[in-house]
């Protein structure tokens, strides 16, 4: 075939132009997974921006009461409060010994109370108790 | 936080070591499991020596990389077959493919060692996509293992530093590998198709 019928020859043209329809294709989903994934990132960047001004950065080692969760375990609370396990049994009526596995939300269900319940309970026990027994300062700080 | 998030704390406090390789290994091969808050969590609970820093750390790190290895046998033995239908359909050619393996030879160290602590949602894909690429599993090796032993100090460090204050410092955080991963598909996304466009 001469180069004069090749380039005349419609096969071979609707070759190419098919060829050109999918890189088109193939060039649009790029822009458009391009776009929305830049999108989002913005989207992450404004929400982390408001964030930060409404959220103050947090302090090193705090011990707030109000970082207390439902997942914590009692001697786990009782180490990062410096709370006797002893006190907190006494206080919540409870057999804390036999329950050091559990977490908050568990020994909440026991005691047919609310996580939110027993959070504010145990907060309550553990600032009572730090009143009269200050939290010692960290050597390391 | 979530339901499972706090589950996954109250483990971590029961059985120690034992759920953080469990927990990480089963994260860096994909599973969403928030191994990088779990690492903050981990940390703090090494202020009242719940857990010991200095075994935490390379627990951590060789829990993390044994999951990457993992991931990388499975893109290797089955990675091929199952991606090359994929490829067909997207009608990308063995031009393609070689055009992959010629940037990983390139820039494999770069993707692999940034994936292990910045832009951790990449990482358990790349494992798969190396593996399937057959990269020299010693070099794959070796940048993991700097990686994770990097990511295992930044996050159980910080979480050490801010003791219980971890949980407002992972909501700070929390964001900022999905940030770098989107910026970094949306980039790479345009140039791919200004690439098409210019051919």
């Amino acid at each position: 075939m001469s180069d004069q019928e090749k380039v005349e020859d419609p096969k071979s043209q609707t070759h190419t132009k098919t060829k050109k329809t999918r890189s088109i294709k193939d060039y649009y989903i790029f822009i458009i997974i391009g776009i929305i994934s830049l999108l989002i990132a913005i989207g992450l960047c404004i929400n982390y921006i408001r964030d930060i001004r409404h959220q103050p950065f947090p302090k090193p080692r705090e011990t707030d009461l109000t970082l207390i969760q439902e997942w914590m375990t009692l001697p786990y609370i009782s180490r990062t409060y410096g709370v006797p396990m002893p006190v907190l049994e006494e206080k919540l009526e409870f057999d804390a010994e036999q329950n050091r596995n559990s977490s908050l939300q568990n020994i909440a269900k026991k005691k047919n109370e609310s996580s939110d319940q027993l959070v504010s309970e145990v907060q309550t026990i553990i600032s009572e108790f730090q009143l009269t027994h200050p939290l010692q300062s960290d050597p390391d700080q | 936080m979530s339901e499972i998030f706090n589950y996954i704390l109250t483990l971590v406090l029961l059985y120690g070591y034992v759920s953080i390789v469990v927990l990480v290994f089963f994260g860096s091969l994909g599973i969403p499991i928030p191994i990088t808050g779990l690492m903050l969590a981990a940390g703090s609970f090494c202020v009242d020596n719940t857990l010991n820093i200095y075994l935490l750390i390379p627990i951590a790190a060789l829990s993390a990389l044994a999951g990457d290895c993992f991931g990388y046998m499975i893109g290797k033995r089955y990675g091929l077959p199952i991606v090359t239908k994929i490829l067909r359909r997207m009608k990308l050619t063995d031009v393609h493919m070689e055009s992959m393996n010629r940037n990983l030879e390139r820039w494999g160290i770069v993707y692999i060692f940034v994936s292990r602590w910045l832009i951790t949602p990449f990482g358990p894909p790349l494992n798969f996509v190396v593996g399937m690429n057959e990269y020299p599993f010693k070099k794959f090796f070796a940048t993991a293992l700097c990686g994770q032993f990097l990511w295992a100090f930044i996050y159980v460090y910080l979480g050490y530093v801010f003791g219980a204050s971890w949980q407002a410092l992972f909501d700070y955080l929390n964001d900022v590998p999905q940030f770098f991963a989107f910026t970094i598909l949306g980039v790479g996304s345009l140039v791919i198709g200004w690439r098409r466009w210019k051919r």
